[in-house]
């Protein structure tokens, strides 16, 4: 057998390595890139009211400063406890990042499981866990949530956990579908025939590299839809629970004050949900777009 | 020999209609280092299903019913070999014959069928999914194959360069990723594509159908197989490009010295590149010998669909004088019915009078009219 030896350097990939300015369109690097400021201030901001430093005391209550509008010493204000809104801010960041990410995993292990064997053998699974994930579908999310919180303690790490269940059935179409797409074409066959195992044929080049798209989109819009569904239900009183702070409380909290001219109690954590779903959303659309332009270019 | 291939039998189960299709049926070959075959029909013939049989990639079950497949291995790994043959299939028998094992032995433990009413009592889908593992080992490393359509065999989802130098450190563990990158290179130049820098950074879409089938036979030749199996590597392709990749087939069988299988329909593109030609038809092989014998001569013996695919496809001389091309009449018979007359009895031109009664009677046996030229026709009996 031959044996080939190339001591020289890898000059020519680095020549043809296309700069993503190149690879996508404008809108999609914005959008992108707002994405990612979005996600880096909602990590940034977790780790700060984890370690609790940088920032006043959330908790703190201080009747002189009550209603205070924004300025250099309270960066969005106060509120009618004269507690600083942008650390309550900070701090709301805690009730939906945990349980989020639980969700989020939960969605995308077991979607991806049965999609795959679903897909994969859809000979002997397919009908069998279709059946039961309609069941699941079947539920109406809001009113699955209000089951929980009747039966059990409104806890929002068992919320998120029955959200994360909830949303199995949409990942796990998705999946499916690719699969089923994937499995027919001939480069499978053609890694068959180069002595590839079925596993890694499944999981390197049907999950891995053909499906990694979806699975990311799949995962941030999941993060937006478990703030939405988070800061919604603390709105209707049902999640987090008032001292502790949580974007939905702090809105129905000021939503008493906004027409005494005090609109910062509930705009400013109303605008930064706004800002932090369509962040959200824009990364995933970006991704996406990114990521189909790479195979048609 | 490098790899022999006795009495294969491919039956597929129609689930509809309950009854056996018949794919291929009694079909031998045997293919020595450095020759190429060709296996000529049209479609519907079992070319494909013979191709994919050998690399047990035959899915549906019952699939593979029966036949022997003799391979030899290099020495080095035909311990391992053994091993795997013993454990995975626990069978003693009929595995080894001089340096040459039997890939599909452990086949008759597993399955049992009656001839007539063609019946199945016990199905070959549990040794499909037992051989598996041997398989896994001859996959790729000795038997490589190229398929129809080369722009969908690759993964449209990762670059080209990157396809290529996995499947290098599939093969090579040992080599460093400058190594890799310069083998892939080596490779990509060698089926003659001008600036493999420029096809490594590119992705599957953006090449052409020509130029993506030099990459699949640049991945197919990236563990050195010893025989390649190219399955219509012509379809879809125009004909200068043709004219091309066979030139290259040639060329790298020639440098390589491999043993390359190639199927075709075409009889004249088979010829222009194969030692030894093998025509099939209806499952059956019609027609087995070099080329010379089965294309070229004009008064030596022929099977009478050999000399109806020559007279099909034009030559250079039949286009000057403006010959009208002949098609062959009528189509290929039931393949759901047992074989009980010369398939081709239908469409051949020679099957009158007593001749007639002959072929009616039962599918002819090969015949052999000169060493090692076998021909199914009971024209040829004596």
């Amino acid at each position: 057998m031959k044996r080939y030896y190339y001591e020289r350097e890898i000059t020519n990939i680095e020549k043809f390595y296309v700069p993503l300015s190149k690879r996508a369109s404008v809108r999609d690097v914005v959008s992108i890139g707002f994405g990612l400021f979005v996600v880096s201030y909602l990590v940034v901001f977790f780790t700060i009211s984890v370690t609790n430093s940088f920032i006043k005391d959330p908790m703190e209550i201080n009747i002189s400063q009550m209603f205070l509008p924004p300025s250099m010493e309270h960066l969005f204000g106060t509120d009618y406890l004269g507690r600083d809104i942008f650390s309550r801010i900070v701090k709301g960041t805690e009730a939906f990042f945990i349980p989020g990410i639980l969700s989020i995993s939960i969605s995308t292990t077991f979607g991806l499981l049965f999609g795959i064997v679903s897909g994969y053998y859809a000979k002997y699974f397919s009908k069998g866990i279709f059946y039961f994930l309609n069941i699941i579908d079947s539920i109406p999310r809001i009113i699955l949530i209000l089951l929980i919180v009747v039966i059990f303690n409104p806890s929002i790490y068992l919320i998120m956990a029955f959200v994360g269940i909830s949303s199995i059935p949409k990942v796990s179409s998705y999946i499916k579908s690719k699969v089923d797409v994937l499995k027919r074409q001939r480069f499978i066959e053609a890694g068959k025939s180069l002595g590839l195992s079925e596993s890694s044929l499944i999981f390197k080049h049907i999950v891995w590299l053909s499906s990694k798209s979806v699975l990311i989109i799949q995962a941030t819009l999941g993060l937006s839809e478990t703030i939405l569904i988070e800061t919604s239900l603390s709105y209707l009183g049902i999640g987090v629970q008032e001292p502790t702070p949580s974007w939905g409380n702090m809105v129905a909290m000021g939503k008493d004050f906004f027409f005494q001219g005090k609109i910062w109690l509930s705009t400013i954590p109303a605008l930064v949900i706004m800002v932090t779903i369509m962040g959200l959303y824009l990364l995933g659309d970006g991704l996406n777009s990114i990521y189909n332009e790479k195979v048609s270019r | 020999m490098l790899a022999e291939l006795n009495e294969l039998k491919v039956y597929f189960y129609d689930q509809r209609n309950k009854r056996f299709i018949r794919s291929v049926e009694n079909v031998s070959l045997g293919i020595r280092e450095g020759t190429i075959l060709g296996v000529v029909g049209e479609s519907g013939c079992g070319k494909t299903v013979t191709a994919l049989s050998m690399m047990g990639l035959v899915e549906s079950e019952p699939g593979i019913i029966g036949g022997t497949f003799f391979f030899r291995p290099d020495d080095d790994d035909a311990d391992e070999l053994e091993d795997t043959i013993l454990r995975g299939l626990c069978t003693k028998k009929n595995y080894r014959r001089e340096r040459m094992y039997n890939l599909f032995c452990g086949l008759d433990d597993y399955i049992e069928f009656e001839q007539s009413p063609f019946t199945i009592i016990k199905d070959s889908e549990k040794w499909l999914r037992r051989t598996n593992r041997v398989m896994e080992l001859i996959r790729g490393k000795y038997i490589s194959m190229i398929f129809q359509s080369p722009a969908q065999s690759l993964n449209p989802y990762i670059s080209v360069g990157q396809q290529l130098q996995r499947t290098i450190q599939r093969f090579h563990g040992e080599m460093n990723k400058y190594e890799v990158h310069g083998y892939a290179e080596e490779l990509l130049r060698s089926v003659r594509l001008r600036r493999p820098d420029v096809v490594m950074a590119s992705f599957p879409s953006a090449l052409s159908i020509g130029m993506a089938q030099r990459v699949v036979i640049a991945v197919a030749l990236c563990s050195d197989p010893c025989l390649l199996i190219a399955d219509e590597p012509t379809t879809g392709l125009d004909t200068t490009n043709i004219h091309r990749i066979i030139k290259l087939l040639e060329e790298l069988q020639m440098e390589r010295n491999l043993a390359l299988i190639f199927i075709s329909h075409n009889i004249r593109i088979v010829s222009a590149i194969a030692t030894d030609i093998l025509v099939m038809y209806a499952g059956i092989v019609v027609e087995r010998g070099t080329r010379a014998e089965v294309t070229k001569t004009r008064r030596g013996p022929r099977h009478p669909y050999t000399e109806m695919l020559v007279s099909s496809v034009p030559g250079d001389a039949d286009i000057k004088r403006g010959k009208r091309l002949r098609e062959i009449p009528g189509s290929m018979p039931n393949n759901k019915k047992e074989m009980d007359a010369c398939p081709f009895l239908e469409r051949c031109p020679y099957a009158k009078g007593s001749l007639r009664r002959k072929c009616r009677s039962a599918c002819p046996e090969p015949v052999e009219v000169s060493p090692m030229h076998f021909i199914r026709c009971y024209r040829f009996y004596s």
